[in-house]
């Protein structure tokens, strides 16, 4: 029997291991709750910065407000990540420096998914506002967060699931372009302790992802 | 109760399982409702797996633990077969031994192993190698995915596989081995090594990658390989679709006995 095999039997075999530092139940649902409405003011925000009917200021601040939601503000940013000596047991920390936040883009006329910094993205979908007569993006009220992990101490991630739908329309109100793109987002969540509150949670989220783009028609 | 009975108090029970795609012509999508029943990501496929957490379509009645398993299953690619009561039958079995042995799904228990295929570069080549990943949790108590496996490097690297011996020069021990020299920078070194030494392709891959001269470009897909229910194996995959029977769903399921799961897992980090 090979070494690899071995070590995964006997993880199979072994007791399920402890899966410590968990969050207690009712600040992980609060979490959650938190996470979701982040999500929903991205998706509120998102929806502004297209929506051609409200003025120039309004979408603009949209994209600020939005830009707040994220890690870094859209600007570079740094994680803390802890190191594990192996042989020593010793624990280190290091600061891994990441590029601004990213939003991956799709479209149902394309095959491939590429990747736009957060502010380019929003800054391209307030051009299309300008461009395209009528410009709608609805999202679902579903929006999921799972895989809420410690990561280090005061520090967790998460990943949010949610999906929406975006609609172009020319001046006759004709369709011209619509889908339904589900998406992931990388959640941050840091715990903050405050004199004579006790801890709070702050929330910021990551980069985007695209799992799948469909017509928004069938 | 019969295979057949069976179907039908389950196909009756509830219409979750029936994939309902939005087949109507210029039908607009109804977004909240497909995507309430899509299993988003692999923490709700576990959930409902376990039994936590429901299929929104599924009524709460004593049918509803076997129908949420088997709401799990990718019904295009596994049902939708020129005789669809043999996948049935053994979905039905599947579904019999994770109720009776109780099986839960967790991803740090080491009975689920993701495969995800990657493209990487290599002196301005693209090659497709496999991934092999694990959760596990560090002594801290920390949840962490780690490589534990690569496969395909014979591609990139053809000595791996090679059995090309020519060795050292029985004289060389004399004069300390300065014949080496002659193989080393010439790249010959695969042909010196002990014939019978086979290096693992993780410490390859790790140091190639290390010195960087192996270059992540994009992991191109993730399929997760489930070994804990007894007497089976099955892979799930994400399918978006349009249909209240789409996310990460279960694509491939096989029947398999406890000393074949050796063999699969054997092959899962060996063989492409």
């Amino acid at each position: 029997m090979n070494r690899t095999l071995s070590i995964i039997l006997l993880a199979i075999c072994s007791i399920s291991p402890m899966v410590a530092q968990e969050l207690p139940e009712k600040d992980k649902l609060a979490l959650q709750e938190r996470t979701k409405q982040k999500v929903e003011e991205f998706q509120g925000y998102t929806s502004n910065i297209a929506n051609g009917n409200l003025s120039y200021e309004r979408r603009r601040s949209s994209i600020e407000s939005a830009m707040e939601l994220f890690i870094g503000k859209g600007a570079p940013y740094t994680l803390t990540q802890e190191v594990v000596n192996k042989k020593t047991g010793e624990v280190k920390n290091i600061d891994k420096t990441k590029s601004g936040v990213k939003m991956q883009v799709s479209s149902v006329n394309r095959s491939w998914i590429s990747s736009k910094p957060m502010r380019e993205y929003l800054n391209a979908l307030y051009r299309q506002s300008i461009k395209y007569a009528d410009v709608r993006i609805e999202s679902s009220d579903v929006v999921r967060v799972d895989n809420l992990h410690k990561v280090a101490e005061g520090r967790y991630e998460a990943m949010a699931y949610y999906c929406q739908r975006y609609a172009r329309y020319d001046d006759r109100g004709l369709l011209t372009y619509g889908d339904v793109s589900r998406k992931k987002i990388k959640v941050y969540v840091t715990a903050k302790e405050i004199p004579f509150v006790g801890t709070i949670y702050e929330v910021q989220l990551g980069d985007v992802y695209v799992v799948s783009t469909k017509r928004l028609w069938e | 109760m019969g295979i057949k009975n069976f179907i039908i108090s389950l196909l009756s029970a509830t219409a979750a399982i029936i994939p309902i795609a939005c087949r109507a012509d210029n039908k607009y999508i109804d977004i909240n409702n497909l995507y309430a029943c899509e299993v988003k990501s692999v923490d709700e496929f576990i959930s409902r797996f376990n039994g936590i957490e429901t299929h929104p379509e599924i009524p709460n009645d004593s049918l509803s633990r076997v129908s949420n398993l088997f709401a799990l299953f990718n019904h295009q690619e596994i049902f939708d077969t020129q005789n669809p009561e043999l996948p049935v039958t053994m979905a039905k079995e599947f579904c019999d031994s994770v109720i009776a042995h109780n099986v839960t799904l967790s991803l740090t228990n080491g009975s689920m192993i993701a495969e995800c295929p990657a493209m990487f570069q290599y002196k301005n080549k693209k090659y497709t190698l496999t991934l092999l990943l694990q959760q596990v949790v560090t002594d801290n108590g920390y949840v962490r995915w780690c490589i534990s496996g690569v496969k395909g490097l014979e591609t990139i690297i053809p000595q791996i596989e090679s059995w090309r011996f020519t060795g050292i020069s029985p004289v060389e021990h004399e004069i300390y081995f300065m014949g080496l020299s002659d193989y080393i920078p010439a790249g010959d070194a695969w042909s010196v090594k002990h014939p019978s030494s086979q290096p693992d392709q993780l410490s390859i891959f790790l140091t190639l990658v290390d010195s960087g001269a192996l270059k992540l470009i994009q992991i191109k897909d993730e399929t997760i390989h489930c070994i804990g229910v007894p007497g089976f194996v099955f892979t799930i995959h994400e399918s978006p679709a349009q249909s209240n029977n789409s996310g990460w769903l279960m694509n491939r399921l096989e029947r398999i006995t406890s000393s074949q799961k050796a063999d699969y897992i054997t092959n899962l980090f060996h063989k492409l």
